[in-house]
């Protein structure tokens, strides 16, 4: 249980930090790259109810759930470039404020190095997808999540110089949600790119076993924050904003799909991904904001609370106050076909 | 006197310049010594389960603190500060060890960290190593009364400010007030504490808090000048210390060149609460320091 990693274990997590380093693996080496982005495939299986995608042609369908398995990479890839910003003030003066014990700091050290190498295996995997779609990885990241410039980046950072703790809280979702993602993807891997199934195991395997140091980190202020006289009343409203600055940036970031109407004539890809975006545009704002919410496939994952079950149980224990999502709806995923090669489907040079 | 000494140890005396010195001493000529400075309200059975644990490993050194029996009392405040026991310190290390060749590892808990610290600075060529628990250094104590939140932890050193008033109360209600005191810091009060005791490690011994204060603004301006610690340097903190709030890892570099702060669940006498823990801890740091 995540929730329940004791940053006072120091023998537990000295032998952790021997795990993790007898266990990391090398981009370059421990992948095989050389297979390439199989585009036939899809990257995340989807609801085709839950994105109103029920009329949509199978190409329409193959590009969301690429694009939905771009937009996951780049949006966990994004998290770990604002992590890497954050290190001082979100880590190191609150270790230095209470430096619980060395492994503590060895194993923050290890987990920074870490995302660092998961951003930038997203990163290469979105260069693949971009050389096989022929647009430069800058033309696709327009479109994509991005953290800085962001109003999010600059929020969870201004909470983190003063002391806060809402990245942490930020942190252990996209954690817990990481590996969510890959049970819906092993569930449905015989139908998507085995590439990007091996990016996501590599990363999955660090995940399960560094997932915990969000967590470490939030226990580690509660016993801190225990023995203070007078509360940080302050921190009770960590996690709702949080939560707040998260689901702000996530819908104000999937505005910029909108960008799509620009690489239209470039390749079938982003002419099929415009057209499948047509049809999810035809829904109410409201209701696209009710979906994303709670049945859109991977956004309500990370927006909804109730998805992030031991974050939810940590929070539960400590009556921090949180936004009142409604329940996410069931919602059922299926990978999209594989398709044969075809004319449309082959590039065309811009 | 019984509940002050440890049945294992032998008692040594010396008189220090006109006053009757106390400590314990295991005879252990050939290793290593381990020097204990015990707190307030304490005596050096503070240490019995590190005693048990080094015992064999080192040479215990456990002074008795000015005015905690059979340690005498003086009627000079001066006699209790941290100069003045530092030159009993280092006179008990000559007295242990005439030669001065053998290596020194400091301890100190609470108030026994000011001692630990001083007599560290002062023998860098035979220092081992320095351990503290739950304690800090005079220097690290002036700064931190600048601050509300150590101030308030540490009201009762102004208390112990008050002439006459506290002897008063110790005299007449000195077990009330050590189980008061260990309540305070979340410690049950042990069967070894009786009246007598409570007396002997409260009534003369709580000028050292006179002294300390008195002793504080030169300690705090000459900061810049004290040179670091070579040595390695433990600190043991107890998370839930009522008395003193937590060391900074800012705080100790001046002080320190080569240091590692552990937090272990606990209470202010974390080497008693915890003492397989801390025993544990402080086995790695002394084996790491014995290392050439």
């Amino acid at each position: 249980m995540m929730g329940t990693m004791d940053p006072f274990n120091d023998v537990a997590l000295g032998r952790q930090v021997k795990l993790q380093k007898e266990r990391a693996w090398d981009m370059d080496l421990d992948l095989d790259w050389s297979r390439g982005v199989d585009l036939t495939r899809g990257l995340l299986p989807v609801d085709l109810a839950s994105l109103g995608l029920e009329g949509a042609s199978a190409e329409e369908v193959l590009a969301v759930s690429q694009f939905l398995g771009l937009i996951v990479n780049n949006t966990i890839s994004e998290m770990e470039c604002v992590l890497d910003r954050l290190k001082d003030c979100a880590w190191a003066d609150q270790l230095k404020a209470y430096s619980v014990n060395p492994e503590m700091w060895d194993l923050g050290e290890l987990f920074f190095v870490e995302e660092r190498k998961h951003s930038q295996i997203f990163q290469r995997y979105l260069s693949c997808f971009c050389e096989k779609v022929g647009v430069a990885p800058a033309e696709m990241r327009d479109l994509l999540p991005q953290a800085f410039g962001a109003r999010f980046a600059d929020a969870i950072m201004a909470n983190a110089k003063a002391g806060g703790i809402a990245f942490w809280w930020v942190c252990a979702a996209v954690e817990e949600v990481s590996i969510k993602i890959w049970e819906q993807m092993y569930r449905h891997r015989t139908g998507l790119d085995p590439l990007f199934l091996e990016v996501h195991q590599r990363h999955l395997e660090e995940e399960a076993r560094h997932a915990n140091y969000a967590f470490l980190m939030l226990n580690l202020y509660h016993a801190r924050q225990s023995q203070a006289w007078i509360p940080d009343l302050a921190r009770q409203t960590d996690l709702l904003l949080g939560e707040i600055y998260m689901s702000g940036w996530v819908l104000a970031q999937l505005a910029r799909t909108r960008k799509v109407t620009g690489l239209r004539r470039r390749h079938p890809f982003f002419d099929a991904l415009h057209g499948a975006l047509q049809k999810i545009n035809q829904e109410p704002l409201w209701r696209l904001i009710y979906g994303f919410t709670t049945r859109t496939p991977y956004v309500s994952l990370l927006l909804n609370r109730h998805n992030h079950r031991e974050r939810e149980q940590l929070a539960s224990q400590r009556r921090l106050w949180r936004i009142p999502w409604p329940k996410p709806l069931r919602i059922d995923l299926v990978a999209p076909g594989s398709i044969p090669a075809s004319a449309s489907m082959k590039g065309r040079v811009a | 006197m019984s509940g002050l000494l440890h049945p294992e140890l032998p008692l040594r005396r010396m008189r220090l310049r006109g006053l009757e010195t106390a400590w314990l001493q295991s005879e252990s000529q050939d290793r290593p010594i381990l020097m204990m400075f015990h707190g307030f309200p304490d005596s050096p059975t503070t240490w019995r389960e590190q005693i048990r644990e080094f015992g064999k490993d080192f040479e215990i050194v456990a002074p008795f603190a000015r005015g905690t029996s059979p340690s005498l009392y003086s009627r000079e405040t001066r006699r209790y500060g941290m100069k003045s026991h530092l030159v009993d310190h280092l006179q008990i290390l000559r007295q242990v060890d005439p030669a001065q060749q053998r290596r020194v590892y400091c301890l100190g808990h609470d108030l026994g960290a000011v001692h630990a610290w001083n007599v560290a600075r002062h023998i860098p060529h035979r220092l081992g190593g320095l351990a503290i628990i739950n304690g800090v250094s005079l220097e690290q104590m002036a700064h931190r009364l600048l601050t509300p939140r150590q101030a308030l932890k540490s009201w009762y050193i102004g208390a112990f400010q008050v002439p006459q008033l506290p002897e008063f109360l110790v005299a007449r209600w000195a077990g009330s007030l050590l189980r008061f005191a260990r309540r305070l810091g979340a410690h049950a009060p042990e069967a070894i504490e009786s009246e007598g005791y409570a007396r002997q490690v409260m009534l003369h011994s709580l000028n050292q808090y006179r002294a300390m204060l008195r002793e504080a603004p030169e300690a705090a301006w000459s900061t810049r000048k004290l040179p670091r610690i070579d040595a390695p340097v433990l600190l043991l903190w107890g998370h839930e210390d009522r008395f003193l709030i937590p060391p900074h890892h800012d705080e100790i570099s001046p002080y320190a060149r080569r240091f590692q702060i552990r937090i272990l669940r606990g209470n202010h006498w974390l080497h008693r609460d915890q003492a397989a823990e801390v025993n544990r801890h402080l086995r790695n740091f002394l084996s790491e320091g014995q290392t050439p």
